[in-house]
Parts: C-alpha cells; sequence; structure tokens
C-alpha cells in the first residue's frame, strides 16, 4: 500500500457543510499528508436509515468504494463518523468469504472487485497516530477550554471500529489537548445527539439532543468539539441556547494558523468567539 | 412477557435472518441504555423479548424511533445485538410498505445522484467560495451506483 491516501468526504459534509471539508483539507495539507480525492466516490450509503432498509445494497455499495481505492492501492480517509462506521463495518462484513463472494458476485457485473486489502482511516485517528507531526506544526494554540462529543459511530461498535472506548472515550480529548485546548467531559458514555432521527421524527430528534446539549452546557466548556458533521448540525442549527460548536479539524486547522474566514467558521449559525 | 408458542414465520424468519435474537437473556440492558426508549421511543428490551419468543411482530412505527447509536448493542452480555436486530426488522417492515417517507425520499435520491442529501445551488456557492473543488458525481460513480440499487434491496424502493 502506497503512503498516499484517498479522501473520502462522503454526503453531508461536501453537500451541505463544505466548511468542514475545507478545514480538513486544511489540516492534511499542514501535516504534509498526501492524498487526492477518491475517484468516482458516491454516498457511503448512509448507515442510519438506508442501510437499515437494504442491508445488501449498503454493503455492496460500501464495497465498491473499498474496491476502488484497492485498485489506486491506497487505504481511506474519512471526514465523517457515518462514513467511518459504514465502510469499516462493510469491510469486517467482507471478512466471511461467503459473503464476498456473493458481493463479488454483484460488482463483477459493473467491472469491480473487493479482495480486501484497503484500510479505513477516520481523520480522529489518523491524527491520533501522528502526535509529533500534530504538535509541530501548531502555530496559534487555542487555550479553549472545550467539551468533547466524539459521537456515537466513532466509538461504537467499539469491537468492529476500535478506535476509541465507549465508556469515558479519549481520543478527541487527546488531540484538542496538542492544540492547546482543555477539554471537560459531561458524560462517561457519549449520549446519542438525536441526529439519526433528524427527517424522521422530529420531536424525539429534539428530545434525545436536548439531553447532551444540557450536560454540555453546564460542563465548564465555552464549545462543544466533535469530530461528526451529524453531531455538529445537531448542536449547531438544531439545538436553540446551546452553546457554540466546534468540528474537531476546525479547531486543528485554527492551531495550525488558517485565518477563521479561509476555514468558512462564519458560515456557523451559532458564532463561536474565539 | 408471555410465552406463546412461537408464531411459525417469525420462527422461520428467525433462523433464516436473524439467528443472534434468540441469544438475548432478557436481561434489560439494553433498555437500559437506550435514548429512544428514555424519551418515550423504541422500547428494545421488550422487543426483543417479544420476537425472540415468537410472540409477535414488533409494532412497525415503533422501528423507525431507534437512532441507531449502536449503545444497546455495544452494552448487550449475551451477543443478541438488538440493535442489529432492530435493523433487521426495518429491512422486513420497510419490504412490507411500512416505512418513513423521509427515507423512501432518501433511497430515490441516492437512486439519482449518487447521495444521501441534495447538492443545492448553495452548495455550489460555498464550495466555490471555500476554494473546493466542484466535487459533482461522476457519470461513471452514478451509473455504477444505479445498477447496484438495481441488483439489491433498495431497488424495491426506487422509480426509474
Amino acid at each position: 500500500m502506497s503512503d498516499a491516501f484517498y479522501l473520502f468526504s462522503g454526503c453531508l459534509i461536501p453537500t451541505r457543510l463544505p466548511f468542514l471539508e475545507a478545514s480538513s483539507r486544511f489540516v492534511l495539507d499542514r501535516l504534509g499528508v498526501a492524498y487526492e480525492d477518491l475517484p468516482d466516490a458516491a454516498c457511503c450509503v448512509e448507515p442510519i436509515g438506508l442501510r437499515t432498509m437494504a442491508r445488501d445494497t449498503w454493503l455492496v455499495s460500501a464495497a465498491r468504494m473499498l474496491a476502488i481505492a484497492e485498485e489506486g492501492d491506497r487505504d481511506i480517509i474519512t471526514l465523517c463518523n457515518g462514513c467511518y462506521m459504514s465502510l469499516r463495518e462493510a469491510a469486517h462484513s467482507l471478512e466471511d468469504r461467503i459473503v464476498r463472494r456473493r458481493v463479488n458476485a454483484i460488482l463483477g457485473a459493473i467491472g469491480r472487485e473487493y479482495r480486501g486489502k484497503t484500510a479505513v482511516h477516520h481523520l480522529p485517528g489518523l491524527l491520533s497516530e501522528r502526535e509529533e507531526a500534530v504538535r509541530a506544526a501548531v502555530v496559534r494554540p487555542i487555550a479553549l477550554p472545550l467539551v468533547s462529543h466524539p459521537g456515537c459511530h466513532m466509538l461504537r461498535p467499539s469491537g468492529v471500529l476500535g478506535l476509541d472506548a465507549s465508556f469515558r472515550p479519549e481520543v478527541v480529548d487527546r488531540i484538542a489537548s496538542w492544540a492547546g485546548a482543555t477539554t471537560v467531559r459531561a458524560e462517561e458514555w457519549p449520549s446519542c445527539c438525536g441526529g439519526g432521527l433528524s427527517g424522521i421524527h422530529e420531536e424525539l430528534s429534539a428530545k434525545l439532543l436536548d439531553g447532551p446539549a444540557r450536560s454540555h452546557l453546564t460542563s465548564g466548556g465555552r464549545a462543544i468539539l466533535t469530530p461528526c458533521p451529524f453531531c455538529f448540525v445537531q448542536f449547531d442549527i438544531k439545538q436553540k441556547g446551546g452553546l457554540p460548536v466546534l468540528y474537531l479539524a476546525e479547531l486543528m486547522a485554527l492551531a495550525m494558523g488558517a485565518a477563521p474566514e479561509r476555514i468558512g467558521l462564519q458560515h456557523h449559525r451559532n458564532k463561536l468567539s474565539l | 412477557m408471555r410465552r406463546t408458542a412461537a408464531d411459525p414465520e417469525i420462527g422461520d424468519w428467525l433462523e433464516r435472518t436473524a439467528p443472534l435474537a434468540l441469544q438475548c437473556q432478557q436481561c434489560g440492558e439494553c433498555a437500559a441504555v437506550c435514548p429512544s426508549q428514555r424519551h418515550g421511543g423504541i422500547r428494545p428490551a421488550e422487543l426483543m423479548a417479544r420476537v425472540a419468543a415468537g410472540a409477535g411482530w414488533p409494532n412497525e412505527d415503533s422501528l423507525w424511533l431507534c437512532a441507531r447509536c449502536m449503545s444497546c448493542s455495544e452494552r448487550c452480555p449475551s451477543g443478541a445485538d438488538p440493535g442489529e436486530v432492530i435493523a433487521l426488522l426495518r429491512e422486513r417492515a420497510a419490504g412490507r410498505g411500512q416505512l418513513p417517507a423521509y427515507l423512501r425520499e432518501e433511497a430515490q435520491r441516492f437512486f439519482k445522484t449518487g447521495l444521501s442529501f441534495p447538492r443545492t445551488g448553495m452548495t455550489r456557492k460555498l464550495r466555490k467560495e471555500l476554494g473546493l473543488p466542484v466535487g459533482e458525481i461522476s457519470e461513471k460513480a452514478l451509473t455504477e451506483c444505479s445498477e447496484i440499487v438495481r441488483r439489491t434491496g433498495l431497488g424495491r424502493f426506487v422509480r426509474e
């Protein structure tokens, strides 16, 4: 596998939150990570709704993306918790030879084959493995107290993802500390932001959001820190009267010297004063 | 939970599709950790007990009240994976036409555009302002995704 990566930005970030993509690219560039966009990429398939309507569509679509990365001999970097879980769970399911054969029978019809050679890295995981480079790239420490909210699908299912623990996760906090931030944790078991019910049942989604929103508000943090665009939308747009939110790559980009307007911080609804 | 003679249709479904549900020991851990149940949504322990006993299919509307946070599966000490059982029950319900309109639209969008969220005028404007690549889904990606949809389960929910 080559040292270069394919960047897979997903759906939600490139269509609705392109500023999160801008901050991610800024961070990768500052770290000297070689990457290009995953060719012929499409949706991961979205793992909350679509995956549960048709497991096979999700599995074959995700396998197609993994197969494309294999053809280019590169690993994938994801920017979204949903994409990360989707691709990692698919790769896990495809370890079963019978499942793989069935999936490859369909992929064969579009001229693709999955062989199981590509690894999928979530941006926080990639950063956590490069402490020295990340610390060296920080030119403007952001000494803000933040409350970390890793989001469900960076953590669970932990047996498959293996990136951090469900109980007392620490990866996001550790990376934030390299940017000069202090973090507080409002919850031992990070609770669901309700994003998975958005569009399906708004009232219940809002009730779920209210739990973490309230505990974050009294945590002592001045902003919520999350690596997930679904959590970001819940806290930035749906939440009323709560703390502003920063996407993990935004914090790191700011600490690495990005001008706030260069990474689109002005597009947050709930403005953050730095 | 009253244990009745297993409904043969459920028994068949459990055996073929969700044998892991039979590992449920009805300990209630999933109910304790479920944020949806806390706010009057899905009740995973009741659902697992009912299905595993073959007592009856769960209410199809309630299946869509799971936010898929995966806490239940993470905490399940029996390997019954309630989150995945709920997902499989959703797939069955969807096949019977019981699914939220929002997801039917999302399926159509994935089939037609290769994306779960729409690209809008705002998308193009913001991407340009931020100096990002245009980022359109390629014709090749679209052709391949549509073909996958036609050949798999999501094909049931889309119109050409």
